[in-house]
């Protein structure tokens, strides 16, 4: 052995063990905590479960109302609460997704009254002052601009209007109309109709169990039990593409984005599993089969993926990246390469074991990340599961096998349903 | 406070091992001592294309990442004008894996034509992605160099112009390896469930025998004082007209560093900030502003950037925030209680960084590289003690109008 042969040797590698996650305590009506010992931050989740944009009364005013509860209230104006808010160190987050609004609070432990105070004014009195709503509207038009100059974003604004329909919310293209129609008189309806119950998870140390009591009394009237959500079931149209429907022509850019979706079963399905695991070796990994193919051996793109998006009663995978412009159209022959394989052979041994591996490894990472859980606890009631089905997804993980991912791929990699676009400089 | 122990290997490796034995997870961090600045003017991007390749195989490893994969473990890396960072998260009993394939790549890589060229195509799209094919994209191209003229800091880790990054061959890549990848050029963390004793096992068994090599003397081009203004005007295909103006800043292990963090906050951090709440909230000029330093090793930059709402002219957009500027500037303007506002705001986001084990580790190796670990401890101290006189101090010494540098980036509409 010459000195340096040792470093042929890989180290033994032992297996991995998770630990189990458990849901949130319930407090009080509408008041869940995570704890741990030893953080002088909290993290606080206001979560308003009729708030959705599914729920909306027009396109955007569900959005922009989320985003205006901290724009003022009788009592102080936006610049007042946001300078507030601010000198005790806060930072805020308002995301609206298709079922819900969350509210997020982070801040140091010593100012936690203060700060609670302070939300607990803007969610039960935000009165939506005009000139404010003036301002966010330029910001969003704005934006809107902007991103319309993008390829990702002309991409998106494709696939979405075949996937969900033009008459649907999530498929309806933006105009900038839809933020001028936004009106106060609409954001006090939104506020009245959809912000009126919310339940909240705190994520602190132990010792701010001790003033609970301040979120009961300051959310009282708003606080509910129902955890669940309330927007519609969502349609996935899947309108036929044609050449017309499929390209968005962006003259000046330097870049083509393709996106390319396929119906699987939602997350409650029995094989849902097989499904993300399925995912995970498509295109879920920096090692998948479309990251190695187009970027690690021809370099065509700086990153491919492949996610599954869930819905309560449904799902898809998309796959989606940015690339050499005239490779837009080679791209989508290398995915249905990748899908007859995975369709035709079962994955190799030593592909599926790391694979797996890979997998336990980032669910620990994520079981680690204890001011994460509440996001993962309040993604997963939208399809009415809750922050333990992860340990039914480690468990399952462990006892997978190729022959289940060689099914998934037969039943759900089918080449005729996918439904490509993409957008670049020229077709 | 973050307790951590040091040692240096016979090769010069600088190695800090941080025990937290709350994660299941341990980390290996390894900081080169090498970025952009590090470039010859005339063959740029080559630090940051360098770093892809070390995914590409090494001496002994043909492939870096499924064997980190197969033991449970994430890894990533990034360049910036002063450094090239790379970090392993892994279960904790598998770390032998990461110290293995991080200590191989040190040694030697395995300098392949055919990686080299794919990686070559990689990051022409990465450049493509996220400086050419994306509104305003370019504006850090455009703006470095305006602001440095001697300096590399002239240009974007990224580098200058695409071709750069396509001239580049192995003889650029092995002599590239040969004078900055060395154990005595590098900075490593040990970080998360792992002992320091198993951590100098680990380190005597896999980075020992590395030979020594060169340290990076961190030397480079001086600036000249600036003595006028300088502004510059382009147009491109952008929807709205933005304007930034920017300053030659300090560098981050100057005790002034903090009082440009805390006045960058005070102008511009959030929308309870001046030039939010004035120029966006109370004068309807700017649609969007910001303030903010760049922080790095060298003398870094301090910027002041917002675009403008639809009928605004730059010179106006400009003197509006120059009122601003001069108003801070004036006795009186600046109370101990706005100070107060952002020092709070940067003592959450400090212990909210320190609560991942990886941002330990990271940030313990860029405070050992700018030479004082402790400031790893010290920043906070450090930013508490920034007095009202401190900011208005650096605000009149460098946020002068012969120290600017204007950048109009308008909309070609305009023309």
């Amino acid at each position: 052995m010459s000195n340096q042969d040792f470093r042929k040797i890989e180290p033994r590698v032992y297996p991995l063990s998770l630990p189990v996650l458990t849901n949130p305590q319930k407090v009080s009506k509408g008041i869940f905590g995570f704890f741990k010992e030893d953080t002088d931050v909290f993290r606080l989740d206001i979560v308003f479960p009729n708030a959705g944009i599914g729920n909306g009364i027009s396109a955007k005013s569900g959005i922009i109302c989320g985003e205006m509860l901290l724009s003022g209230t009788e009592k102080y104006s936006a610049q007042q609460l946001n300078e507030n808010l601010d000198f005790y160190g806060s930072y805020t987050n308002i995301a609206t997704s298709y079922y819900k609004t969350v509210l997020t609070v982070y801040g140091l432990n010593r100012y936690f009254e203060e700060i609670i105070n302070l939300i607990a004014e803007a969610v039960n009195h935000s009165n939506f002052p005009e000139d404010e709503l003036k301002i966010l509207k330029k910001q969003k038009i704005n934006n809107f601009r902007v991103q319309q100059q993008k390829t990702t974003y002309q991409c998106a604004s494709l696939i979405n209007k075949l996937w969900f329909g033009e008459q649907s919310i999530l498929g309806k293209p933006t105009q900038e109309d839809d933020y001028n129609l936004v009106s106060r008189e609409m954001l006090l309806d939104e506020f009245r109709k959809n912000f009126s119950k919310m339940f909240i998870i705190l994520s602190s140390s132990p010792e701010l169990k001790s003033k609970f009591n301040v979120l009961e009394t300051l959310f009282k009237h708003k606080l509910t039990d129902e955890i669940s959500f309330s927007a519609k079931p969502i349609e996935f149209v899947k309108e036929l593409p044609s050449i017309t429907n499929t390209f968005f022509k962006l003259s000046n850019a330097n870049q083509a984005s393709f996106k390319a979706r396929l119906e699987v079963a939602p997350r409650n399905a029995k094989d849902y599993i097989d499904i993300a695991f399925l995912n995970l070796i498509l295109g879920g990994y920096f090692g998948s089969r479309l990251m190695k193919n187009i970027r690690e051996e021809k370099g065509w793109t700086y990153g491919v993926s492949s996610r599954i998006i869930n819905y309560a009663e449904n799902a898809f995978i998309e796959i989606s990246g940015d690339i050499n412009v005239d490779k837009a159209k080679e791209v989508k022959q290398e995915i249905l390469k990748e899908f007859q394989l995975l369709q035709n052979k079962l994955i190799g041994t030593q592909e599926f074991e790391t694979a797996k591996n890979y997998y336990l490894g980032n669910l620990q990472s994520l079981f680690d990340d204890f001011l994460s859980y509440s996001e993962r606890h309040f993604t997963l009631l939208e399809t009415n599961q809750t922050i333990e089905w992860y340990n039914i997804l480690g468990k399952k993980i462990y006892q997978l096998t190729p022959e289940q991912i060689l099914q998934a791929a037969q039943n759900y990699l089918d080449s005729k349903s996918l439904i490509y676009t993409w957008s670049g400089p020229n077709s | 406070m973050i307790k951590y122990s040091e040692f240096v290997l016979d090769n010069g490796l600088k190695v800090i091992h941080y025990h937290d034995s709350k994660t299941p997870l341990a980390i290996l961090n390894v900081l080169y001592n090498v970025g952009s600045r590090d470039e010859d003017p005339n063959h740029t991007g080559l630090a940051h294309l360098f770093e892809h390749l070390m995914f590409s195989g090494s001496a002994n490893i043909p492939e870096f990442d499924t064997p980190l994969q197969k033991a449970g473990g994430t890894n990533n890396a990034f360049t910036n004008t002063d450094i090239t960072n790379y970090y392993q998260t892994v279960p904790a009993e598998n770390i032998e894996t990461a110290f293995w394939l991080e200590s191989d790549r040190m040694l030697s890589l395995s300098f392949k034509q055919e990686a080299l060229d794919v990686q070559k195509g990689v990051v022409v799209q990465e450049f493509r992605q996220r400086y050419l094919n994306q509104p305003y994209g370019d504006f850090w191209l455009k703006l470095r160099p305006l602001i440095y003229k001697n300096h590399p800091y002239q240009w974007a880790t990224i580098g200058k112009d695409v071709s750069h990054v396509e001239k580049t061959n192995l003889n650029d890549i092995k002599s590239f390896f040969k004078k900055f990848y060395n154990p005595s050029n590098a900075i490593m963390c040990v970080a998360g469930n792992i002992t320091l004793e198993r951590t100098k096992e680990l380190c005597s068994k896999w980075f020992s025998p590395i030979p020594a090599g060169n340290t990076n003397p961190n030397v480079y081009p001086k600036e000249n004082e600036q003595k006028a203004a300088v502004i510059e005007t382009v147009y491109e295909d952008v929807p709205q007209d933005m304007i930034a103006i920017a300053f030659k800043s300090v560098s981050r292990t100057d005790k002034r560093y903090y009082a440009a963090d805390l006045l960058s906050d005070i102008l511009g951090r959030a929308e309870s900030s001046r030039l939010f709440d004035n120029l966006v909230r109370k004068q309807n000029i700017f649609n969007s502003i910001s303030a903010y330093v760049s922080g790095e090793a060298g003398e870094g930059s301090f910027i002041i950037q917002g675009r403008t709402n639809p009928g605004v002219t730059p010179e106006k957009a400009s003197d509006a925030i120059w009122e601003q500027i001069e108003a801070l500037k004036q006795e009186g303007n600046l109370s101990d209680n706005e100070l107060q506002k952002v020092n709070n705001k940067a003592e959450t986001a400090y212990q909210f960084g320190m609560l991942q084990v990886l941002n330990v580790a990271m940030a313990l190796c860029l405070s050992k590289n700018i030479g004082d670990i402790e400031i790893i401890n010290n920043e906070p101290k450090f930013i508490r003690s920034v007095t009202v006189n401190d900011v208005r101090d650096f605000a009149m010494n460098f946020l002068t109008k012969e120290r600017s540098v204007t950048l109009n980036y308008l909309s070609r509409e305009r023309k």
